[in-house]
């Protein structure tokens, strides 16, 4: 017997409890009488004694069983027919099935010594074949979305030599359009009264029931009548997967991750492999748990592309990860724009960066750049900075002093953030910059205020490595500052100013997937001494790891299965002659606009190389891991009767020529509940 | 009056009135049987043909000048008929069912006033006796002026409890002279055995025994829905039963009112139920033309 709605049998034992639950806590209340005729009353009791003992609790037990019934009713059961074929199996009455067999990656994991996707296949054919001449069949492959245009099959045997032939994909699976497209089907109102059914070839994914918490009951094209089935595959197999790198930290070193569900957690992967874009293997370092059902490892070996690989276990597909770089941007350098063109004068916040840098006493390569000096405009003004500084290739961006407000340097910065960079930002004290501080960072301030702020307010832990009681912050002073209007920021150090008042020192805001942290006093030493006191190398040093760790930092080229993606090389490539070769070799033309190459969507995971001019890249195509369908991760309870997958032919075959049960269930409730209203002398 | 309003006493001096039917025997005559006694009464009896020694002035004369035959004009004499009344107080006569006007004390105490009332129009003595003993004073044979007022004050003295347990206790009737008819009222809840024993007291104590069994619809039927729980008016403990005992407790009822018919009705005992949700006079008017058939 098999199931319509199979969480509906766990509200059974409710069903039958609940009556005796009522009787039990809800009593009616007993009149009180006294009476003359106790002996006639006592003698009509030993008349019915011994059928009066046992009437409420036979009362009760009828009404129970009838609440359990009705429950089962509605549970939907199928009673199994006789596996003969469909037509004859149904006794003049035809059928319409729909056969939905899923092809997303989930269905590649291995199962009884081949795969699902075989099994579901086989099946399919199976059913296919046991079609009566007056069945009709309609076979949909589907994963994230159905095929195109389903039609009814003229021939069931090509149907079956269709699903055999079919291949999984690598999407990610959704139930919703792809049960919407076979209710379509059998909506058509061509053939009244024949039965019609679904079968769903699918493992199940708990993910593919994303957008249907209401069940099918609430699709478009969803009657009633229809029979709903699906495999249900036994236990949670083990599996783990590796997850795309990335650049990460202040030294951008590249971090790659792993992912693994329930079942593996008693024996996780130890160790990630990095392959290099031939394919061969490189022994990583250990992973570490960085939460529950994943971790991490950062390698040393800095390849700007390859993949990270786990496993193997129950899905081999989803073991390897892609990663592709864009040359140049594993540099941890940092850039410092400053007002110019001359070199930065003395006491100037530019000055003492350079120093600082110049000293040896930070780890970090740093460019000096001035923003002050004519410029030309960029070939391509969606990438650089108006100073020619490339966006997306900067390791942290330094402004020492804001530059002035221009369209687009703020569209620029907003890109930056946009791809996940950050930027640091000191204030001008030669002029006004509250336009700057809201155009670009959105922070609201009236301008400049004068009084004698101390830096005795410093906290530790504010930023790591920062210790007040190394360092004598108290003796920071600073005589001018902007101070910020409440919200949109989070405040990292604090000033004491005139009367104990506390004024922001270094904010934090976030833009855009991006960071920016402004230091709102200068470092122009007529505003501000912080320069020149022995905490600053430390300051700097800890706002630079402060700045490296609080963005993702720009990403790799790269996109998931079956999305766009975008390619922006370094010298814009004219609208047109670009291509991306797959991994099997083939070649794909590109088209460029505006200096940016449009990866349209591809269908099959790998390192994909993109050309454009003289300029070649690599492009890395990954799973979709958003939805967890690595996870293997059946549903509890899925909206649909099981059918288990261990002899699923014989049991679809059952499920087909099953008589659907729920009515007789439901006389039968209705039988129990007349019963008990008749013994307890009720009208029914 | 309590029990004995002005229209009773109407109806029931109208009743006394009626012309009564003979019955076939001719025996019947008023509300009860007189037994016939030739004597200096004032009703014509019969004639018997005249022989030596009989008194000359009962010869009719004119049936003599019409038959040429001497023949005696026999008179009978009236004679009144002592009445009792024997009320049972025990306390299951104070129950009222549902909807009920009256308990069946009340009802039994307002029949039995209106039967006094009949025999004192009758001119025959009627007296008063309660059931347990010591539930109340009783009021000896009379009917006289002011008797009825004796009798309601005797009921009203008395308020039901106690159980009754047959009718041992009840003082033995007259040595020789004529023994009453009774009037006995009760709703008979006892033990089958005390009341096979109170129809044997009453057969041997009583000329003639009416039993007229007061029955509530409370008790006589089975109104009571849900769970219920009853405890006894006479008796300690408690039952509890639902509305599905109904047809078991119908029948136990019935039953019991089939043992009351054939225990009271014999030559000397007779039987009479008394719903007491049926107006007085109906009930009453039934009594009487049963008594007279």
């Amino acid at each position: 017997m098999t199931f319509g709605r199979e969480w509906v049998l766990w509200l059974v034992p409710a069903a039958f409890l609940l009556p005796a639950a009522v009787r039990l806590l809800i009593r009616p209340p007993r009149a009180e009488v006294r009476f003359g005729a106790m002996a006639v009353l006592r003698e009509a009791l030993a008349d019915v004694r011994a059928g009066r003992r046992y009437r409420p609790a036979l009362a009760l037990l009828l009404r129970c069983l009838g609440a359990a019934s009705a429950a089962f009713a509605f549970s939907a059961p199928v009673v199994d027919g006789s596996p003969l074929p469909l037509g004859r199996a149904a006794a003049g009455a035809p059928s319409d099935v729909v056969f939905l067999l899923d092809r997303s990656y989930s269905m590649r994991a291995a199962y009884a010594g081949s795969d699902r996707f075989s099994l579901a296949a086989e099946t399919a054919a199976a059913a296919l074949r046991s079609l009566g001449p007056e069945d009709r069949a309609a076979l949909i492959l589907f994963d994230r979305e159905p095929e195109v245009r389903p039609s009814w099959g003229r021939d069931p045997e090509e149907l079956a030599r269709r699903a055999l032939a079919a291949s999984p994909g690598w999407e990610t699976t959704a139930y919703r359009p792809a049960l919407e497209a076979a209710f379509a089907l059998l909506s058509d109102g061509e053939r009244p009264g024949v039965r019609k059914s679904v079968v769903l070839l699918s493992d199940g994914s708990a993910d593919g029931l994303a957008g249907m918490k209401e069940g099918p009951g609430s699709l478009k094209g969803y009657d009633p009548s229809f029979r709903v089935a699906g495999l249900d595959f036994p236990g949670r197999p083990a599996n783990s997967w590796a997850l795309p790198a990335r650049r990460a930290g202040s030294a951008r070193a590249l971090e790659a991750a792993v992912g693994w569900n329930a079942a593996a957690s008693a024996a996780p992967p130890a160790r990630l492999l990095l392959c290099g874009p031939g394919g061969a293997l490189l022994p990583g370092p250990p992973l570490r748990r960085t939460g529950r059902g994943s971790a991490s490892a950062v390698f040393t070996a800095d390849l700007a592309r390859g993949c990270a690989a786990a496993g193997p276990d129950a899905l081999k597909a989803d073991d390897r990860a892609y990663y592709a770089f864009p040359d140049g941007g594993s540099s941890a350098g940092v850039t410092v724009l400053h007002p110019g063109p001359e070199e930065p004068p003395p006491g100037s916040a530019a000055y003492f960066i350079k120093k600082l840098f110049s000293s040896g006493a930070l780890p970090y390569a740093a460019e000096f750049r001035h923003y002050g000096a004519a410029v030309s405009a960029p070939a391509s003004a969606g990438d650089t900075m108006p100073h020619g500084v490339p966006v997306q290739f900067a390791g942290t961006l330094v402004l020492a002093g804001l530059p002035p407000f221009s369209p687009e340097a703020a569209a620029a910065l907003e890109r930056r953030f946009a791809a996940g960079g950050t930027v640091v930002a000191f204030v001008s004290s030669s002029r006004p910059q509250a336009a700057e501080l809201r155009s670009y960072f959105g922070l609201v301030s009236a301008g400049p205020e004068e009084g004698r702020f101390s830096g005795s307010g410093w906290g530790e832990g504010v930023i790591p490595g920062l210790s007040p009681s190394a360092y004598d912050t108290a003796r920071v002073s600073a005589s001018a500052l902007y101070p910020l209007a409440d919200g949109g920021h989070e405040t990292l150090l604090e000033f004491r100013g005139p009367g104990g008042r506390k004024a922001p020192a270094l904010v934090g805001v976030k833009r855009g997937d991006g960071r920016a942290y402004v230091w709102t006093a200068s470092l122009d030493l007529d505003w501000c001494d912080l320069a020149v006191k022995p905490v600053f190398p430390a300051f700097f040093s800890s706002l630079l790891e402060l700045a490296a760790a609080g963005g993702s930092g720009p990403g790799g080229w790269g996109s998931v299965v079956g999305r766009p993606g975008e390619v922006r090389p370094r010298t814009p490539a004219a609208d047109y002659g670009a291509e991306l070769i797959k991994p099997s070799g083939a070649a794909e033309t590109l088209r460029s606009r505006q200096g940016i190459i449009a990866v349209p969507a591809q269908a099959e995971p790998g390192l994909y190389r993109w050309r454009a001019g003289t300029e070649t890249g690599f492009y890395a195509v990954n799973l979709d891991h958003s939805t967890r369908e690595s996870a293997l991760e059946p549903a509890a309870s899925p909206p649909w009767a099981k059918i288990p997958a261990a002899s699923a032919p014989e049991n679809l075959s059952s499920f087909l020529g099953g008589v659907q049960a729920w009515s007789l269930f439901m006389i039968l409730a209705a039988l129990l509940l007349s019963a008990e209203a008749a013994l307890q002398g009720r009208r029914p | 009056m309590r029990y004995l309003d002005q229209e009773t006493v109407s109806r029931v001096r109208a009743r006394a009135m009626r012309p009564l039917r003979l019955s076939a025997s001719g025996r019947a005559e008023g509300f009860h049987a007189a037994r016939s006694s030739h004597g200096p009464g004032q009703e014509f009896s019969e004639y018997r043909a005249y022989s030596e020694g009989d008194p000359v002035r009962s010869i009719d004369w004119k049936l003599y000048a019409r038959s040429d035959r001497y023949y005696l004009r026999r008179f009978s004499r009236e004679e009144s008929i002592p009445f009792g009344i024997l009320a049972d107080a025990s306390a299951s006569m104070s129950f009222a069912g549902p909807g009920a006007v009256f308990s069946k004390w009340e009802y039994a105490c307002r029949f039995a006033m209106a039967l006094a009332c009949l025999c004192l129009y009758r001119r025959d003595p009627c007296g008063l006796d309660f059931l347990p003993r010591g539930s109340g004073a009783g009021v000896p044979r009379g009917s006289g002026a002011g008797h009825l007022s004796r009798l309601d004050a005797a009921f009203s003295s008395v308020k039901p409890a106690g159980r009754w347990d047959g009718l041992a206790g009840l003082a033995p009737g007259p040595a020789g002279g004529k023994r009453p008819s009774v009037f006995f009222f009760s709703d008979l809840l006892c033990g089958r055995a005390e009341l096979e024993a109170s129809a044997r007291e009453l057969s041997a104590r009583a000329g003639r025994c009416f039993v007229l069994h007061l029955l509530d619809p409370g008790e006589d039927g089975f109104p009571w829905r849900g769970e219920t729980v009853f405890s006894g008016l006479e008796e300690d403990g408690t039952v509890a039963a639902a509305d599905d005992l109904e047809d078991a407790y119908l029948a136990a009822a019935a039953r019991r009112r089939a043992l009351c018919a054939g225990l009271f009705s014999s030559p000397r005992l007779s039987y009479f139920p008394v719903r007491t949700d049926l107006p007085l006079f109906r009930n009453l008017d039934r009594f009487l033309s049963g008594w007279l058939k």
